[in-house]
C-alpha cells in the first residue's frame, strides 16, 4: 500500500468517525436545542451515524487489518466524541451548518438559547 | 435490566472512596503512562547522542565481533545486542560476566563507541515511574501500581453503573453551568469516550506482571518453575554451561539474516529481529538467540525467537508462539506500543491525557462537593494541597526533570550525586515543594502552579535551543520529529498553562473572596449526581 493511499484511508476513517458520531450526536434532542434548531431530522441521524461507524471500523481493517483496528476504531472514536462535546460547548455555529444539512423539514425557528 | 436504587448508591459509595484514596497514585501512572507512549523520541530530546540519522540495515559484525573475540570464556558472559530501529539510531551491547555489567552505544554505520549523557532519560525514569513508581522496597512499588490498576477496573465498572445517560454523557460538556457540574461533565465526558483504552490498559498492565502479582497461579503448571513458564510463554531460556571451550560464532550478521527469512516465509511479511543474545561467549554450549519481540505490523509481541548453536551454526530451538497465547500476547503488545503506527501512538497519547483529566477532575468534583457540603477549612486546605500536588505538582516536576537535564552536563556532581540521579532529584525536590507550596498558598496555588508550568516549558525549550542548537525551526526544517515533537508538546504545555493561569489570576482579582465565600456556605444536601 502507498503512502499516500494509507494516508487517504486513515483520514478517510477519521472522517467516517467523526460524521458518524456528529450524526448520533444529532440523534439527540438535546443537542438540536443547542444548536437553536428544531428536531426535524432526527430520526434518520442515528441510522446513518451508526451506520458511518461501521464503514469507519470497515476502512481501518483495511488500511491496518484487524488487530490494528481494533486500537484504532474506538480511539477515534474518543477523539471525534470529544471534538464534538468542545464544539457544541464552545462553537455550535460549526455543528449546526452540519445539522442543517439533514433537517428534513428546512426552518429557522429558534427554540431559545442553548440549554 | 433495571438497576436498584440501593445498588447504584453503592456503586456511588465505592467508586467516590476508592477512587479518592488512589487518585494521587493513578494520575502519577497515568501521566508517566502518557509520557511514556513517546519515551524514545523523550530520549533523544534530552541525549543529543540519538538525534542523528537511522542507518537500520548496517551490519552488526563489525560492532559486535571484537567484543565477543575480547571476551574470556571462563568469564561466563552473555552478551545482548539491541539493534538500531527508528526511533532508537544507536546499536546497544550489553554484557553480563565476571560480575561486570558493560552498556555501550554505538554508531550503526561507522561502528564507532558513543559517548552517552549520563542520564536515565525518559526510558529509564518515567518508564519505570510508570510501573514501579521506583519504590524498590520489598518490590513494594509494582503492588501499589497493580492494586492501582485493579482498582481503576473497579473504578471503570462501578461508574459504568453509576451513570444513568451514558450514551448523553458522549457529547455533553457545559462550560456554562457552575464549576462543579461542569468539572462532573467533563470527567463523564473523559471517563465514557475513553471506556475502552481505560479498560484496556490496567487490565494489560495486570496481565505484563502477572508474574508478580499472582506467582503460585501463573506457575501452578509448571510446578513454581518460574524459568520453565517464562520459556514456554516467551521462548527465552539460558542453555547450559558446559565449561569447555568452544567456537566463537562466524557472523551475527548471517544467523540474524536466516532467522528473518524463516519469521518472513512463515508471517508472509517483511520481519526484523529486534534484537539477539549470546550466551557464555567461547563455552562449548553457547548459543545465539535471535529475537522477534516486537514485530513492526503486528500487535502482539514476542512472535519468535530462534536459538542457534555457536559451535555449529545449526537450530537448536526455534519459539512460535501457540494460539491461546493471542489474546495476552496482543494485549501486551498494545500496551508496550512498540509497532510500527505513529496514528496509534498519537491516538494513545491523547487517551493517556483523558485519563489523567478524568482523575483530576475526580478530584476537583469530590473536592468541590466537600466544600458545598460544609468541610472544615482546615480538611479543605489539607484536600487541596493534596489535589494540587499530586496533578499540578507532579507536571511542573516532570518539567523540571527535563530543565535539570538540559542544564547539567556529565561532570555535574552534588551531594554525592552524579548527574543522572540530581535529575532525579530535581524531581523530587520540585513535586514535593508542590505540596508544601499547595499547602502554604491554598486556594492561590492553582494559579502558581500553573503559571510555573508555563514558565518550565518555555524554560525546558530554551534550554535546549541553547545546548544543542536545536530550536523548533532547526529540528522541524532538518527532520528531526522526535526533538520538535517534544518542543512542540512544550509549546503547547505552555500555551495551556499561561492560559489557565491567566484565566485563575483574573476571576481571582474579580472575586478575591470567591473561596472564602464558598467555605463558609452553609451546608446543603447534595442531589444524586
Amino acid at each position: 500500500m502507498t503512502i499516500l493511499l494509507s494516508i487517504s484511508l486513515f483520514l478517510l476513517t477519521a472522517l467516517a468517525c467523526w460524521f458518524g458520531l456528529l450524526l448520533i450526536a444529532l440523534s439527540q434532542r438535546r443537542n438540536w436545542r443547542t444548536l437553536g434548531l428544531d428536531g426535524a431530522g432526527m430520526r434518520i441521524a442515528r441510522p446513518l451515524g451508526w451506520a458511518l461507524l461501521v464503514a469507519a471500523f470497515g476502512l481501518s481493517w483495511l488500511r491496518d487489518g484487524m488487530s490494528f483496528a481494533m486500537l484504532i476504531w474506538p480511539m477515534l472514536i474518543a477523539l471525534s466524541a470529544i471534538s464534538i462535546a468542545l464544539l457544541l460547548a464552545h462553537r455550535p455555529s460549526i455543528l449546526r451548518v452540519f445539522a442543517k444539512m439533514i433537517q428534513t423539514q428546512p426552518d429557522n425557528r429558534s427554540l431559545g438559547s442553548p440549554n | 435490566m433495571q438497576i436498584s436504587r440501593e445498588f447504584r448508591a453503592s456503586m456511588n459509595w465505592l467508586h467516590t472512596w476508592l477512587g479518592i484514596a488512589l487518585s494521587g497514585v493513578l494520575f502519577a501512572i497515568f501521566w508517566m503512562g502518557t509520557l511514556t507512549v513517546f519515551h524514545m523520541e523523550i530520549n533523544r530530546w534530552m541525549m543529543p547522542e540519538l538525534r542523528g540519522g537511522v542507518t537500520l540495515d548496517a551490519p552488526i559484525d563489525p560492532i559486535v565481533m571484537p567484543i565477543i573475540e575480547a571476551t574470556d570464556p571462563e568469564t561466563q558472559t552473555s552478551i545482548f545486542i539491541r539493534r538500531a530501529s527508528e526511533r532508537e539510531p544507536l546499536v546497544r551491547v550489553i554484557s553480563f560476566g565476571g560480575g561486570e555489567r558493560q552498556d555501550l552505544w554505538f554508531e550503526p554505520e561507522t561502528g564507532a563507541p558513543v559517548e552517552r549523557t549520563q542520564s536515565l532519560g525518559a526510558s529509564g525514569f518515567f518508564y519505570p515511574f510508570h510501573y514501579s513508581l521506583h519504590i524498590g522496597w520489598l518490590g513494594l512499588g509494582y503492588w501499589i501500581v497493580g492494586l492501582a490498576a485493579m482498582a481503576m477496573l473497579v473504578l471503570t465498572i462501578s461508574g459504568i453503573f453509576i451513570h444513568r445517560k451514558i450514551f448523553q454523557d458522549f457529547f455533553t460538556f457545559r462550560p456554562q453551568k457552575k464549576a462543579r457540574r461542569s468539572t462532573l461533565d467533563l470527567h463523564n465526558l473523559t471517563a465514557i469516550v475513553a471506556l475502552p483504552f481505560h479498560i484496556l490498559f490496567p487490565l494489560s498492565g495486570v496481565l505484563i506482571f502477572a508474574l508478580i502479582y499472582f506467582p503460585n497461579a501463573m506457575t501452578q503448571a509448571h510446578d513454581g518453575d518460574r524459568r520453565a513458564l517464562i520459556e514456554e510463554n516467551n521462548g527465552f531460556y539460558i542453555p547450559d554451561y558446559l565449561g569447555e571451550p568452544g567456537p566463537l560464532p562466524s557472523s551475527m550478521d548471517a544467523i540474524v539474516a536466516r532467522a528473518e527469512a524463516i519469521w518472513t516465509e512463515r508471517d508472509e511479511q517483511p520481519a526484523r529481529a529486534d534484537g539477539l543474545r549470546i550466551a557464555h561467549v567461547g563455552d562449548a554450549g553457547s548459543e545465539i538467540m535471535v529475537q522477534h519481540v516486537f514485530p513492526e505490523r503486528k500487535v502482539a509481541m514476542s512472535q519468535g525467537a530462534i536459538s542457534f548453536s555457536a559451535k555449529t551454526d545449526e537450530i537448536v530451538r526455534d519459539f512460535q508462539p501457540r494460539p491461546v497465547q493471542n489474546v495476552s500476547a496482543w494485549m501486551e503488545g498494545a500496551h508496550f506500543i512498540r509497532f510500527d503506527s505513529w496514528a496509534v501512538r498519537w491516538l494513545f497519547f491523547f487517551g493517556g491525557l483523558a485519563g489523567t483529566m478524568m482523575i483530576a477532575t475526580g478530584l476537583l468534583f469530590w473536592m468541590r462537593a466537600r466544600m458545598r457540603k460544609g468541610m472544615e477549612p482546615a480538611s479543605v486546605r489539607v484536600v487541596r494541597a493534596l489535589t494540587i500536588g499530586s496533578t499540578t505538582g507532579m507536571i511542573a516536576a516532570s518539567a523540571a526533570f527535563l530543565i535539570a537535564n538540559r542544564s547539567l552536563t556529565n561532570d555535574s556532581a552534588a551531594f554525592g550525586l552524579d548527574r543522572s540521579l540530581l535529575e532525579v532529584l530535581a524531581f523530587f525536590v520540585v513535586w514535593i515543594m508542590s505540596f508544601i507550596h499547595a499547602g502554604l498558598r491554598d486556594k492561590y496555588a492553582w494559579k502558581d502552579q500553573a503559571g510555573a508550568i508555563a514558565f518550565a516549558c518555555l524554560a525546558a525549550m530554551s534550554l535546549n535551543w541553547a545546548t544543542t542548537g536545536d530550536n523548533l525551526f532547526v529540528s522541524l526544517s532538518s527532520g528531526q520529529w522526535a526533538v520538535a515533537g517534544v518542543d512542540l508538546a512544550l509549546l503547547a504545555s505552555f500555551l495551556i498553562a499561561a492560559k489557565s493561569a491567566l484565566h485563575l489570576a483574573r476571576v481571582q482579582a474579580r472575586d478575591p473572596e470567591f473561596s472564602a465565600k464558598t467555605l463558609s456556605r452553609a451546608p446543603k444536601p447534595v442531589a444524586a449526581e
